[in-house]
């Protein structure tokens, strides 16, 4: 038999991730930087979906200079294997990407823990839903209802 | 019974999907080998619980070998794997590299070759691309992990008898496989079952269907596991293959697959159009 010479690629790869950061999603420059301490407006408990796992709490809250935003709470958690995932607040549970009033994106996470995600003024009262979304795939991981 | 009309496609599986085992091996210093290509292209998948989800497009081209080889008699060794595989979403850029090969080791029990029994030992190597980045085409940021391996080592076992019908022949098997760990969480083993019946109604031209179905030995505990390494995968796949020899020695192949749930159903698998292409090489004495 004739001899069958196989090639392998050798695997290098640098993570894009910066693995020190929760948050990769760095475009919300524009909003300041929220205070530490907030009242909690809304919460809700996050559940998975598509097989795949969602724990912890999702909260609209306010702070003192009346900023907004997205908390999710130390005991969040989620399944990172494809690499990372997109927060979006949703009018739905599947957010509607045709129709942009419908949805905020957060931003794009690697972690697990404690998350805020500051928003540039007080969300529609129809955005009620938190979800952890698969960007390339398009699969809902899990979402929270907040009220 | 839920029949699927598309085609299906594991979304880590290689050859061994058209592969079924027979009692048979290769006489000595005889060969068959066979290289083809496929490519998959869906939007369903049924998640690791068995939930049936749209997702983006995901597609998959690969060029798969597989080459058996009479070291005796009663003696073959069977090197089959992806020399490439590119996988990506609609969403994504694409990723290529080798997939994970298998080595058996194959011995036909039997000296009867009109009964033939056959048990083969094949380790699978994680000569793959155990993780591989899609950056999205519009967000930096995001990206999915699509290798082309899942980067864990197992080992196949496999019984396999035949019987010689005149012009055509059947084959059934059983198989086995102790799968171990990747990053210390450890795989479900998997266990399968098949079929094969095959003709030669003109000279030239072979015919064979397949069926094969798969279950794991428990649901994946994992979801690093999960979706992205084939963790826990069940299905059951159809194939018929149409294999026309134009010399002594070279031929082309054509297969077609599908499949349904009437024995294991579909967990952590996406459903997709298949159809693959191959040209073989084969010495007899």
């Amino acid at each position: 038999m004739k001899q069958i010479g196989f090639f392998l690629y050798i695997l290098l790869f640098a993570h894009c991730a910066k693995e020190q950061n929760t948050t990769l999603d760095d475009d919300m420059g524009s909003i300041p930087t929220p205070t530490s301490s907030y009242s909690v407006l809304k919460s809700g408990k996050f559940n998975g979906a598509s097989g795949y796992p969602a724990n912890g709490t999702a909260q609209l809250v306010k702070d003192s200079t009346n900023m907004y935003s997205i908390v999710l709470e130390q005991d969040f958690s989620t399944t990172y294997a494809t690499g990372s995932v997109t927060m979006y607040l949703s009018k739905t549970p599947i957010p509607t990407f045709e129709e942009a009033t419908t949805f905020i994106k957060l931003a794009v996470i690697n972690k697990n823990g404690f998350h805020r995600f500051a928003l540039a003024s007080r969300p529609a009262d129809q955005l009620v839903n938190v979800v952890v979304w698969c960007q390339p795939a398009g699969v809902k991981f899990g979402h929270a209802e907040i009220k | 019974m839920k029949i699927i009309s598309s085609l299906l496609f594991c979304f880590l599986s290689c050859l061994q999907l058209l592969l079924c085992q027979s009692g048979w091996t290769k006489g000595k210093g005889e060969h068959f080998a066979k290289l083809d290509f496929s490519r998959l292209s869906t939007t369903e998948y049924y998640s690791p619980n068995g939930a049936k989800l749209k997702t983006n497009r995901f597609i998959q081209n690969s060029l798969n070998f597989y080459g058996e080889y009479g070291f005796r008699d009663r003696l073959s060794i069977i090197v089959s794997g992806p020399l490439w595989r590119q996988n990506a979403f609609e969403t994504t850029e694409r990723v290529n590299g080798i997939g994970d090969f298998r080595f058996d080791l194959k011995y036909r029990l039997t000296k009867n070759t009109k009964w033939p029994i056959a048990l083969s030992i094949a380790p699978e190597i994680p000569t793959g691309r155990a993780n591989a980045f899609a950056q999205s085409k519009t967000a930096a940021q995001e990206r999915i992990n699509l290798p082309t391996g899942d980067g864990e080592f197992n080992i196949w076992t496999t019984l396999a008898a035949s019987k010689s019908l005149g012009i055509g022949y059947v084959s059934l098997f059983g198989a086995y496989n102790f799968r171990t760990k990747y990053k210390g969480l450890p795989f479900e083993d998997l266990y399968q079952i098949g079929g094969e019946i095959g003709f030669n109604p003109i000279k030239p031209l072979f015919i064979n269907g397949k069926i094969r179905s798969q279950w794991a030995t428990g649901e994946s505990k994992y979801p690093e596991l999960g979706f992205v390494r084939g963790d826990g995968t069940t299905y059951t796949l159809m194939s018929a293959e149409a294999f026309y020899r134009f010399t002594k020695r070279w031929g082309i192949s054509a297969t077609y697959l599908t499949g349904n749930d009437l024995l294991a159903s579909f967990r952590n698998i996406y459903i997709s159009s298949f159809f693959s292409v191959g040209i073989i090489h084969e010495f007899k004495k």
